[in-house]
């Protein structure tokens, strides 16, 4: 008899960590329930399956709870061998994936973050910073494919196009409300720039990305918060 | 047979890692030590987005970040499992891991807290993390591994040698038994397990390496 496969997914809407772990289940056809929490008013359930950082996003799979999104990413390619394999077999290939993803994660992604919490000299600061990511990063993508990049469809994304999109995907929020380009599609980025523009034409990534409105006002709520606190 | 090579750095913790992985699934390798004040060519080239240690290099090919090695290594050389083979415990092995590298700032600040100026708050979280590891990692558990040790025992290794002598520096001691004592047990059934024994950086170099990074308010190149 076979077992059932219920998932769940605790997210916040506006969250790039959560919107990873969707775009994942998405990419695999796995389907699930997701569940909206409010940050503000965690839910038992949460604290319960994350007691450790009582954050999101947690997937639950039949009753057991996973935490972290680049492990949750891992485990979720290792269950669900259907669908895009979001690690190459070859294992050199994987450690440079798993680099690269890595790299985004940390040293670009967490400095952007900084960029929307700060303003003046910090900001100007971390703004150079993310831009010699990006040029690390542009570099990297040509060395993971020094073939040319494949062009990309359902059946061939990979975990750095997850961190691509769910880190740049909303990029056009992110100038209006920083009134700032952070990725620059001529001379630092072309070929991440080209990834993001195809990435974002998929079927599944124009289902999962909340609309722009909706991710410009939490952007604003966020950065308000942010200065509002570092003034006290 | 294929050649393996690391390039370290002997007070490095990172470096040790990739050393201990290596020696427990008996891979032959070329260590070769690296001056982090003095970058040799070759680390720039095998390293250039990070210029650090771990690298390791097989068969010419470089992977660098110690934990990105670890994964490596286990695909590589699947004898001696260091990973569980259940893949939700394998997501539990990795979240422990990955805990262990978020926390690298309060261990910076502790490292530069001193008896005259103790950092109360970097002491007070260390406490706590020390508790969450004890308590939700390792349990009753003798290694975090089960019985045998795994990527989680060697990622955190560190605690047993490198992380003492932080204590010592410091003046304060948290990695105790009155407080934390299954944790406490393990870090010594760690460093009594001959591959970790044998392979550990001298006590009091270390000691005297970590004194002269503090006066110098600068950390060493490697992650």
């Amino acid at each position: 008899m076979a077992e059932e496969n219920k998932v769940s997914l605790h997210g916040f809407f506006a969250s790039p960590y959560v919107r990873r772990v969707d775009l994942a289940l998405k990419f695999k056809g796995i389907p699930y329930e997701y569940v909206e929490e409010d940050l503000k008013n965690k839910s038992s359930l949460l604290l319960k399956y994350n007691p450790v950082h009582k954050k999101v996003p947690v997937l639950v799979h039949n009753g057991k709870p996973i935490v972290e999104s680049l492990v949750i990413l891992e485990y979720i390619d290792e269950t669900w061998k259907n669908g895009p394999r979001f690690l190459p077999e070859d294992p050199y290939k994987r450690a440079q994936i798993r680099f690269w993803a890595s790299f985004v994660h940390q040293q670009v992604f967490e400095n952007m973050v900084l960029i929307l919490k700060t303003d003046g000299e910090a900001q100007e600061k971390t703004v150079k910073e993310v831009s010699e990511k990006l040029s690390l990063l542009e570099e990297g993508i040509k060395s993971i494919f020094p073939e040319g990049i494949p062009i990309i469809n359902q059946e061939n994304v990979g975990l750095l196009d997850i961190l691509i999109v769910s880190t740049f995907g909303s990029y056009k929020a992110q100038e209006e409300v920083l009134g700032l380009k952070l990725i620059d599609p001529e001379k630092t980025s072309p070929l991440l720039f080209s990834r993001l523009k195809a990435l974002l034409e998929l079927h599944v990534v124009k289902g999962a990305l909340p609309p722009h409105e909706k991710v410009v006002g939490a952007l604003k709520f966020m950065r308000q918060n942010a200065l509002n606190s570092a003034s006290v | 047979m294929e050649e393996v090579q690391l390039l370290g750095f002997w007070p490095s913790p990172y470096s040790y890692r990739v050393i201990w992985a290596l020696k427990l699934k008996g891979v032959k390798y070329e260590y070769i030590e690296e001056d982090l004040r003095n970058k040799s060519d070759r680390l720039l080239q095998y390293n250039p987005v990070h210029k650090k240690i771990p690298v390791l290099v097989h068969g010419g090919k470089p992977i660098a970040e110690s934990l990105v090695i670890l994964e490596y290594i286990e695909e590589t050389w699947p004898q001696n499992p260091l990973l569980p083979k259940d893949s939700y415990e394998r997501a539990l092995a990795r979240f422990w891991i990955k805990f262990g590298a978020d926390k690298g700032p309060i261990f910076s600040a502790f490292f530069r807290s001193t008896k005259e100026e103790l950092d109360q708050n970097a002491i007070k979280e260390i406490a706590e993390y020390l508790k969450i590891l004890e308590e939700q990692a390792l349990g009753d558990k003798k290694f975090f591994g089960g019985d045998n040790i795994g990527l989680v025992d060697i990622a955190y290794g560190w605690l047993c040698h490198w992380f003492i002598g932080m204590e010592e520096m410091g003046g304060v001691k948290l990695l105790v038994p009155s407080t934390v004592p299954r944790l406490h047990a393990w870090a010594e059934n760690f460093k009594q397990l001959p591959i970790i024994q044998e392979n550990l950086p001298d006590y009091t170099k270390l000691l005297a390496h970590f004194k002269s990074l503090r006066e110098k308010t600068t950390g060493y190149d490697a992650r």
